[in-house]
């Protein structure tokens, strides 16, 4: 954008120099006219009244045609995502999976007693049960990640993905091979202050990525055909990659009861945010429905159990030192939300998005493996033994309880 | 002429085309602030990294007329200051604002403040509420969502009407302001409890200056409940879905502990006509309900509902009052919960002391 601005004044400059340059000359030639020429009888021979005509004739010209560009240009001008011109055709799908790559497990959740690894150790165990980042990532791949840094809160706070593990991924990616990583996020509150308060930006930045703010001028307006969402602005940096790793952190939300993997991509949208919200089941559902990431990594380092999402107050937040790392993010919300002791039947957004083929609640049946570091860091790997009898969500809820104590369970 | 002419439309027309705008490279992003770290505080002199400078005077209207202004203490304002209509909130706080609405939010306003020569952030927000029972009610919601709000009592602080103070923030109501004061460390190198020891002597003091500057008494606004045995913040009111059933729309939810130290609450709703008494009355019945004998009441049923386990209620005129456990029945003990007799009782009783403070 800015070289195209570049680009665009220079050519303008160059026809005001041209201009100047013509209009230079024809004075010379008028003053040297008028003092070497008297009384010329034929006015079309006369050189100072035919560059006097040809100086309004073209005068003339260049002003139309300055009129004329300006009306093209006011026609087709893409003024960026909020005010820009409706897309037409069919529905616009973002689809970054990765066909015929199979792995040894497409659910892995690995968690630690407190103290027992860091953030950076467990995203990159949950990646490795999956395969590995390689399994997602080709040698050459322009990657983007999509952490939550919708909010001007710190670390502590939980409301934004925790900064060491978005810097994990960012390293994974460079190690499988990816020529570029992208991070960024159309942030709700000023995004100076948000990338830069949730510990992203200088993380990020350390370990590589190209931390890219959101401007009017990155988005466009696309057709998600949605039941909600129809035609709106969407974030081109986040759609115009290779692959996309999908970064959300787990928390509680007061109109969706808990928000992680589904709703992260409000982070894909611009224009007004309080229409995204009159509908917010169908809203995360049509999102979902739009962008199917290459990898989903949810962030339970430290959840946010309630007031959520803006959240602020550190007591109501919990350390659960958990990541999830998966194909399917229907599967990651489905079990993330036991974690703030949600159950995943009481989301609508989920139902809808199983019925639409988007992923399953049922994440047993994605070969779920769990890695536990003890308070020693000794790691233990298995398959979870999950019997058949045992529902999904009643399996999750289980394994969620095991991170909180039971006080801080809610079963509203 | 005719060849410049051409060359020049086709300039224009290149130059302003949305196709050569599309291609061009996304704009590198600006370098990184330096965060705000000891060693960068050591390194930037004495007086620390610059702040940047406070709002005008001017700013600090509308529901920014409770923010603190120029300085608390050490801590100075910096920076603008953010105001929101309630309509606008979305773009500010996103989902949440629906919480808020909810109340009837009328204005918001946040500003930050902070010390030189360290990376500590005090933020002011300040929801501006329609009414007194708006901004009580949203602020206990935050007491009572997920939770059980006598778990506060021991965070209890006396500003404003109520008010209680966490680890990093400080939340208290003042007639029709809810304002939330929170403090946090944009250093990497954060430490915790050095943070949590400096919010107990920072929020109370901002909290005291924006409490000298809101209106109004520091009185909570009535309420229907019965007081003798509420717990510390048990007096909340809800927006909508009480007791966790859809379509009730307003009312008040009082948390008890009896004499047994056994738990229970009672919701009283009051309706502006029967009809809508009635109709309320079919959404908390459902399809199961049993009826009791209450022969003051003009309806009476026991429902079991699943967030919160066995329920009377009872409806007389335009009011509403049920009684019912603490929580849901998966998380009382058996020993611990009312009878149904007993909760009859109780709806009983406040239902007489609901009309007869109508009446009053």
């Amino acid at each position: 954008m800015a070289a195209h601005h570049g680009g665009d004044a220079g050519g303008r400059q160059r026809t005001r120099r041209s201009g100047w340059c013509k209009r230079t000359t024809h004075r010379s030639i008028l003053r040297q006219t008028a003092r070497t020429t008297t009384l010329p009888t034929d006015p079309m021979s006369d050189p100072a009244k035919l560059a006097r005509r040809d100086l309004l004739t073209r005068g003339a010209s260049a002003l139309g045609i300055a009129a004329a560009s300006a009306l093209v240009a006011r026609r087709f001008y893409d003024r960026g995502g909020w005010q820009g011109p409706q897309s037409s055709g069919r529905r616009e799908v973002r689809d970054f999976r990765v066909r015929n790559a199979p792995g040894p497990s497409d659910f892995a959740i690995a968690h630690a007693a407190l103290a027992g690894a860091t953030p950076t150790q467990l995203t990159r165990h949950a990646v490795d049960a999956l395969g590995g980042m390689a399994r997602f990532i080709s040698r050459g791949d322009r990657v983007v990640i999509k952490p939550n840094i919708g909010w001007d809160r710190t670390p502590l706070q939980a409301a934004n993905t925790n900064p060491e593990v978005v810097a994990a991924v960012v390293t994974m990616a460079f190690e499988a091979g990816a020529h570029s990583v992208i991070v960024t996020d159309a942030s709700c509150n000023e995004p100076g202050r948000c990338f830069q308060r949730s510990g992203i930006w200088t993380r990020a930045h350390r370990a590589g990525a190209q931390v890219l703010l959101p401007a009017e001028h990155r988005f466009r307006t696309m057709r998600l055909r949605g039941e909600v969402l129809d035609e709106w602005p969407v974030y081109r940096t986040l759609i115009e990659a290779d692959k996309v790793i999908n970064v959300p952190v787990a928390k509680h939300h007061n109109l969706a009861k808990y928000t992680a993997a589904m709703k992260n991509w409000y982070g894909v949208l611009g224009g007004r945010r309080n229409r995204l919200h009159q509908s917010i089941d169908r809203s995360i559902a049509d999102l979902a429905t739009f962008m199917r990431p290459t990898l989903t990594i949810v962030d339970a380092i430290r959840v946010m159990l309630r007031n959520g999402p803006q959240g602020g107050n550190v007591d109501d937040t919990q350390r659960t030192d958990t990541v999830i790392a998966t194909v399917d993010q229907v599967a990651a919300d489905a079990f993330g939300c036991t974690l703030i002791g949600q159950r995943p039947e009481n989301l609508p957004y989920l139902h809808m998005g199983q019925a639409r083929g988007l992923g399953t609640m049922d994440w047993r049946t994605l070969r779920p493996r769990e890695l536990a570091f003890d308070g020693a860091g000794a790691l233990t790997d298995y398959a979870l033994a999950i019997p058949d009898d045992t529902a999904a969500d009643e399996a999750a809820f289980a394994i969620g309880r095991r991170f909180l104590t039971p006080s801080s369970v809610i079963l509203a | 002429m005719k060849h410049t002419t051409i060359l020049w439309l086709l300039g224009a027309l290149l130059a302003s085309s949305p196709a050569c705008k599309r291609t061009q490279a996304p704009t590198p992003p600006p370098t990184p602030p330096p965060a705000v770290t000891p060693s960068a505080v050591a390194d930037s002199g004495p007086t620390g990294p610059a702040l940047a400078p406070g709002a005008d005077a001017a700013e600090f209207r509308d529901a920014a007329r409770v923010l603190p202004r120029v300085a608390v203490g050490s801590f100075r304002q910096t920076g603008p200051v953010l105001r929101s209509t309630a309509a606008n909130l979305f773009q500010f706080i996103d989902g949440d604002a629906v919480s808020y609405q909810a109340y009837g939010v009328r204005q918001y306003a946040k500003t930050d403040y902070r010390k030189p020569n360290t990376s500590l952030v005090v933020t002011v927000s300040a929801y501006e509420f329609a009414d007194a029972l708006g901004a009580w009610g949203r602020y206990s919601q935050n007491l009572s969502t997920g939770r059980d709000p006598a778990s506060l009592e021991p965070q209890a602080v006396r500003f404003g009407a109520a008010g209680f103070q966490g680890r990093t923030q400080l939340v208290f109501v003042k007639e029709t302001f809810l304002i939330q004061v929170d403090i946090s460390d944009e250093s990497e190198e954060s430490d915790e409890n050095a943070l949590f020891a400096a919010a107990r002597e920072v929020l109370p003091a901002f909290a005291g200056s924006s409490a000298s500057l809101a209106p109004g008494h520091d009185t909570p606004p009535a309420t229907p409940l019965i007081p003798a045995s509420l717990v510390w913040g048990g007096a909340t009111y809800v927006s909508q879905a009480v007791l966790g059933v859809d379509s009730t729309g307003a009312g008040w939810v009082g948390w008890y502990r009896d004499a047994q130290s056994r738990r229970y609450r009672a919701a009283v709703f009051e309706r502006q006509s029967a009809a809508e008494a009635v109709a309320l009355c079919a959404a908390l019945r459902g399809r199961a309900a049993q009826t009791v004998v209450a022969p003051s009441a003009d309806e009476a049923f026991a429902v079991t509902l699943a967030t919160a386990g066995e329920t009377v209620v009872l409806r007389r005129g335009t009011t509403v009052v049920a009684v019912t456990n603490h929580g849901a029945d998966a998380d009382n003990a058996p020993a611990s919960q009312l009878s149904r007799a007993e909760k009859l009782a109780l709806a009983q009783a406040q239902l007489a002391h609901t009309l007869s403070a109508r009446d009053r």
